[in-house]
Order: structure tokens, then C-alpha cells, then sequence
């Protein structure tokens, strides 16, 4: 009876062991990939916040700087620096706040109010236009905002509202690899380089358009800095970018 | 069955381990990792209140071309949320302001905005029209005597006060040597007492004035005010300030004769041309949010006794019911003036209580009696200023609440306050 009672407790408490270790990798496991999801989300978040800082702050980008004083005022935006960005940024990011791993849109609105109401006044917009989809064709990205003030005059400014469209996908990954190569070619810091991507859907460079496109049920395209020599690819997978330069040209092989 | 038991408890004891090291996994490691990130996320979330209250605060109203944060310091300096910016701007309503806003940023009800505002002396700011026809060569003297003296010792107990006084036309010169006009040797000038003929203001207060009209005779004291207080003291009116006007005369605004003849009439309603005149002040007073203080001179050489008195003045000319020599000429004040002592008190009283003033009748000629009544209508004034600036919805319990201090510069006083403004989601 003793002999008979061990042989079916050892193999029922082994049985148990294994699942506990099996639930003690699980949790293991799922603590890293929330952590990797929370790292991602944190990234995103303080990149935004770093993006809509940078564009309302720096003297490149949108801040007002007085003419007599060369001061700089927190948050406070140049009218005229906004006109200029609307209308020469149009479908890519200005430089001053570029970043390689996102791709980005910014709005602008102006708030006035009218009768003891408040009114929406002018708006501005700039930046990216095509973003990435998953693999669900989903629409990707977050939203974050900051509040501003648009500077007219000394005696004129009003307040209103930054808020950017921030997208982290393969599209604009690729195009990002892409742009900081020929950033640092530009600068001659850069002669040749190999990258390896990912892409879920196939990809294409329009010439006329300079842009790099990912082909689904909605095409999402990004004007590339550099003039691409790039066949594309026209199944999705992972692929060994050999990047070069010909003149200025980014040679993609 | 020992051996048994104890390999049995030994499976448990390692089961129970692992599920404990699962446990603890979640509760801490994963606990603190959230805990982590939240508070990053949470930071990145402050920066951006604190970055949009700064802009906020930085925009600016658009009339006045002020920013937030300066009508802020100008609400802590005079006390009350709405300024008065003059004629051509208007109220400005400083909660109406950062309500929309705020309102537009953060969305109703998500905020809330605080700002202690500091106690701030204000200053007072006197505008005074003496009457300067002959018979106020009782009062005028004693006034001039006085009037610097009370000042600087009000000044020194911290009052702010500033005085600057209109002098009617006339340049009467009285037999005590005094002259019915401003000069140095009578009116000393500093920068917080003036005094200046009337004429220096009058094409300015004529444009402003409704009736189009300025000061028309030396006792013409009800225009006189309307006018000094639509021109303002000599420094011009402070915004945050108390003002007041006071007037004195002895008789009423464009004399108290009776059709033109040295008698009293029995009533107010036989004095058109004062009562006009009257009205005059009364509007500008109302208008302009400065009361009217009226102080009655002496005609009495003794008021108990109903004794009048007489008056000496230099003139060459023979004066109606005067005694004169061909260089001086003394007057009995009997008619009009003391005849018609009641008539000018309801005249003055109505001027003043119109427009939140008091009136005061002069006892006597002994200089304590006016140094107890401009002292009077001097410490009577209070401000009645907010202790605190306090808009929005109430701060929530058990929210997570952001909060962001900003000193705001209250520059018409040298000095700092503190601007609180709390937000949540």
C-alpha cells in the first residue's frame, strides 16, 4: 500500500512542479513584453512632449525672439514663423524638429473669444501627411497636445492649442534609416552603410514624387531628403539594406 | 509512510515557493515598474500644464494690449478683479479673461486658479476747488495755513495722500495781506501738493464736460469740480486709487445773489443757474466714481451769535453796501452771504450726498475746526479690496491633481505675489 501511494503521488507532484514552472516562465515572460510595451509607450510619450517642446521653444523652430532683446519667451510662437512652416512644410517634418524613428504631424489651433464664447481663430498644420497601418491596416500613433500662445504683436498675443499626431511604424522607420544616412552623407560623415528592415507590405520609391511608399489597400508615402536609386520590394519580409551614394544620390541595393 | 509525508510536504513547500515568487513578481516587480512609469508619463504630462499655464499667462487681452499675468499684478495692486482702463477702453473683468481661457486649455472645470493678493496702501488722490471771490478771505488764508501741514503729517502716518487745488479766477487780494490765488509763498508745491488756477484745465475739461461749458465766474465752484475731476490732479488719476473731490465755498455755485441783486432768495428752486451747475458736478462725480466732499466757509464772525462778519479786500472802485476808501474796501457779510447759510448747506448737501460724499459746515475761524475735517473726510476713506484672487471649479478630493506656482509681479508696488493654478484631467 506504501509502495503503491508513492507511485502516484511522485508523478501528480511532478506534474504540478512543471506547471508551476511553466506559469513561473509565462509570468516572467509577460512581465518583459508589458514592460517592453510600457518602455514603447513612455518613449512615444516623452517624444512627443520632447517634439512639441522643441517646436514651441527653440528659435529654429517656432518660438518668438524679440528683435530688441534677442529674449526668448516660453511657449510663445511666432506668427510669421508659423506661416512659414504651413506653407513650406506641407508634406514632410521641418528639420529643426526632425526625429529618424517617428513620423509626425502638428496643428495648430488659435482660440479667441467672441460674445462671452470661445471661438476657434485661425489654424495652421505641418508636417507628414501618410502615415504607417499595422498589419491590421489599423491607424497607428498617439495624440498629445500643448497649450501655446501665438505671438502677433507685443500687445497681440493669443492663446491656442499644439497638438501633434506622433506614428512610430515601418514606414516611417525605413524612411527615417534612410534620412539619416543621407543627413550624414550630406555632412560627409557617411560613405556606406548596411541596415536590415522589416516591412509588412511591400515597398515602392516614386521618383517623380521622391517619396518611399508602402503598397497595402491604403498607400502611405514619405518624401525621402535624399533622391533614392531603389528598385523596392514587392513582397513583405526582412531585408538587408546595402545603402550607398552615388554623387548625391542614396544608392539602396 | 514518514518518508511519504515528508516527500509530500517537500513538493508543497517548492509549489508553494514558486507560486510565492510569482506573487511577489507581480505585486512588486511589475507593481514598480507601473509605479515607474506612471510617474514618468505623469511628468511629461506636468511639463506640459506648466508649459501651457506659462503661455497662457503670457497672451494678452486684447484691448488693453496687457498680458494675463500683468492684469493679474494690476488686480493685486488695486484689489478688485475689474480694472478701469479710462474712457477709451473701458472695464476690463480680469476673472472673464482667464475664465475663457483657461476654460479653452483645459476644459470647464478642470482647473482652478489662486493668487493671494498682498495689503497695498492706496493711494489717495485729493482734487480741491476753492471759491476765491472776496468773502473767502476768511477761509482761503486758514485753508492755505493748514492744508500742506495736515497733508505731511498724514503723509508720515503712511497715508499716500496727494492734493492738488483748483483755484476759481478772481486773484482777490484781502487786507490780511493774503491773495486768493495759487503761489508759492501761499501754496507751497511739492510733488504730492499742487495748486493751480483753474485756467490750466478748463479747454481740457470743456471737451469732456456734457453741458460743453467750463468754469464761468470766481463761485462757479459746482462746474469747477465737474471740471477737475473730469481733467484729474495734477498726476493725473491713478488707477487703484481712492479719489475724492472737495469743494469749498461760502456761498452758492455762480453766487448767492438774487436776481442779480444783494439778497437771498428763500429756496433752492430760484437758483437755476446753481442748480444746473450743480448737476454738472454731480455727473461728472457719478461718472468718474469720485465723491464729493463739500466744506462750507465761514461768513460768521461768530456763528452762535448769528454775528456776520465783515471783509476787507483791495479795490479802487466803490463797492454796493461797502465801505470803501479808494484803495481798500470793507464789506458786511450779511447779504447775501449769511442770509443765505441755509440755502448753500442744502445746496452742498445735496451735492455731496448724490454722489456718496459728506458735507461739512466750518464752525469757526480757529483752523483746528478745518484740520478735524479734511482729517475727517481723509481717514473716512477704506478700500474695499479681495483678499484673494480665487476662480474655477473647486480643487476635487481624490484626484490626481497637477499644480504649477507662478509669481506674478505686482510692479505698481515693487513687490511679488504667488499664482497657484491647479489642473486635473
Amino acid at each position: 500500500m506504501k509502495g503503491q501511494l508513492s507511485y502516484i503521488i511522485k508523478p501528480l507532484a511532478l506534474v504540478v512542479t512543471i506547471v508551476l514552472l511553466l506559469l513561473l516562465y509565462n509570468s516572467i515572460s509577460s512581465f518583459g513584453s508589458r514592460e517592453k510595451i510600457a518602455q514603447q509607450s513612455l518613449d512615444t510619450t516623452a517624444d512627443s512632449t520632447n517634439i512639441l517642446l522643441l517646436l514651441a521653444n527653440s528659435p529654429l523652430c517656432l518660438a518668438y525672439q524679440s528683435a530688441e532683446t534677442q529674449g526668448l519667451y516660453a511657449n510663445i510662437v511666432d506668427v510669421q514663423k508659423l506661416n512659414y512652416f504651413a506653407q513650406n512644410y506641407q508634406n514632410t517634418e521641418p528639420e529643426c524638429a526632425r526625429n529618424f524613428d517617428y513620423g509626425w504631424r502638428v496643428t495648430i489651433k488659435e482660440f479667441k473669444e467672441s460674445n462671452g464664447a470661445t471661438v476657434s481663430g485661425n489654424s495652421w498644420s505641418f508636417g507628414a501627411t501618410n502615415f504607417s497601418f499595422d498589419s491590421s491596416q489599423n491607424s497607428l500613433g498617439l495624440d498629445f497636445s500643448l497649450p501655446i500662445a501665438i505671438h502677433y504683436s507685443d500687445t497681440l498675443i493669443r492663446p491656442g492649442l499644439m497638438t501633434i499626431h506622433l506614428v512610430s511604424g515601418e514606414l516611417e522607420k525605413i524612411s527615417g534609416i534612410l534620412d539619416f544616412s543621407c543627413q550624414l552623407h550630406m555632412q560627409g560623415r557617411l560613405l556606406k552603410s548596411t541596415v536590415q528592415i522589416h516591412t509588412t507590405y511591400p515597398l515602392i520609391y516614386d521618383a517623380n514624387s521622391h517619396s518611399l511608399c508602402q503598397i497595402s489597400k491604403t498607400n502611405s508615402c514619405r518624401i525621402t531628403d535624399c533622391e533614392l536609386d531603389f528598385s523596392g520590394f514587392k513582397s513583405p519580409g526582412t531585408y538587408l539594406l546595402k545603402i550607398s551614394f552615388d554623387k548625391d544620390k542614396e544608392v539602396i541595393r | 509512510m514518514k518518508g511519504q509525508i515528508f516527500e509530500t510536504l517537500s513538493f508543497l513547500i517548492l509549489a508553494m515557493a514558486i507560486i510565492g515568487i510569482i506573487i511577489l513578481m507581480r505585486i512588486y516587480l511589475i507593481g514598480g515598474f507601473t509605479k515607474t512609469f506612471l510617474n514618468l508619463a505623469e511628468r511629461h504630462t506636468d511639463e506640459g500644464v506648466r508649459a501651457g499655464v506659462n503661455a497662457l499667462l503670457a497672451t494678452t487681452e486684447e484691448k488693453t494690449g496687457k498680458t494675463q499675468l500683468e492684469l493679474i499684478g494690476i488686480s493685486a495692486f488695486v484689489g478688485n478683479t475689474t480694472l478701469n482702463f479710462g474712457p477709451a477702453v473701458g472695464n476690463i473683468d480680469v476673472v472673464k479673461e482667464l475664465t475663457w481661457r483657461f476654460d479653452a486649455e483645459f476644459g470647464k472645470n478642470h482647473w482652478h486658479i489662486n493668487v493671494p493678493y498682498p495689503y497695498i496702501t492706496p493711494d489717495i488722490q485729493i482734487v480741491m476747488v476753492l471759491d476765491s471771490s472776496s468773502s473767502m478771505c476768511y477761509s482761503v488764508p486758514i485753508i492755505s495755513q493748514k492744508l500742506p501741514q495736515i497733508v505731511d503729517q498724514l503723509r508720515q502716518n503712511g497715508k499716500r495722500v496727494s492734493i492738488t487745488i483748483y483755484m476759481l479766477p478772481g486773484s482777490v487780494k484781502c487786507c490780511n495781506g493774503f491773495t486768493l490765488a495759487c503761489s508759492p509763498g501761499q501754496f507751497p508745491e511739492k510733488s504730492y501738493f499742487h495748486c493751480k488756477p483753474i485756467e490750466e484745465i478748463q479747454n481740457d475739461c470743456a471737451t469732456k464736460l456734457p453741458s460743453g461749458t467750463s468754469v464761468q465766474t470766481d463761485e462757479d465752484y459746482a462746474d469747477g469740480l465737474a471740471c477737475a475731476i473730469e481733467s484729474g490732479p495734477a498726476e493725473g488719476w491713478k488707477s487703484g486709487s481712492i479719489k475724492l473731490a472737495i469743494g469749498s465755498s461760502d456761498e452758492l455755485s455762480l453766487g448767492s445773489e438774487c436776481g442779480g441783486g444783494l439778497t437771498c432768495c428763500p429756496s433752492l428752486s430760484a437758483y437755476p443757474s446753481a442748480i444746473q451747475s450743480g448737476n454738472n458736478a454731480i455727473q461728472a462725480s457719478i461718472k468718474n466714481d469720485v465723491p464729493l466732499y463739500m466744506i462750507q466757509a465761514v461768513d460768521y464772525a461768530d456763528r452762535q451769535r448769528t454775528q456776520c462778519g465783515n471783509i476787507c479786500f483791495y479795490e479802487s472802485e466803490n463797492y454796493y453796501n461797502c465801505n470803501c476808501n479808494g484803495e481798500t474796501c470793507t464789506c458786511p457779510l450779511t447779504d447775501p452771504q449769511c442770509k443765505c447759510t441755509d440755502v448753500v448747506t442744502q445746496f452742498q448737501q445735496n451735492l455731496s450726498e448724490s454722489t456718496g460724499g459728506q458735507a461739512y459746515i466750518l464752525n469757526d475761524l480757529s483752523g483746528q475746526d478745518i484740520v478735524d475735517k479734511i482729517q475727517t473726510i481723509i481717514n473716512s476713506q477704506q478700500q474695499n479690496r479681495i483678499p484673494e484672487l480665487n476662480i474655477g471649479a473647486a480643487v476635487p478630493v481624490g484626484k490626481n491633481i497637477r499644480a504649477v506656482n507662478i509669481p506674478v509681479p505686482i510692479s505698481l508696488a515693487g513687490m511679488f505675489t504667488n499664482a497657484t493654478i491647479y489642473e486635473w484631467s
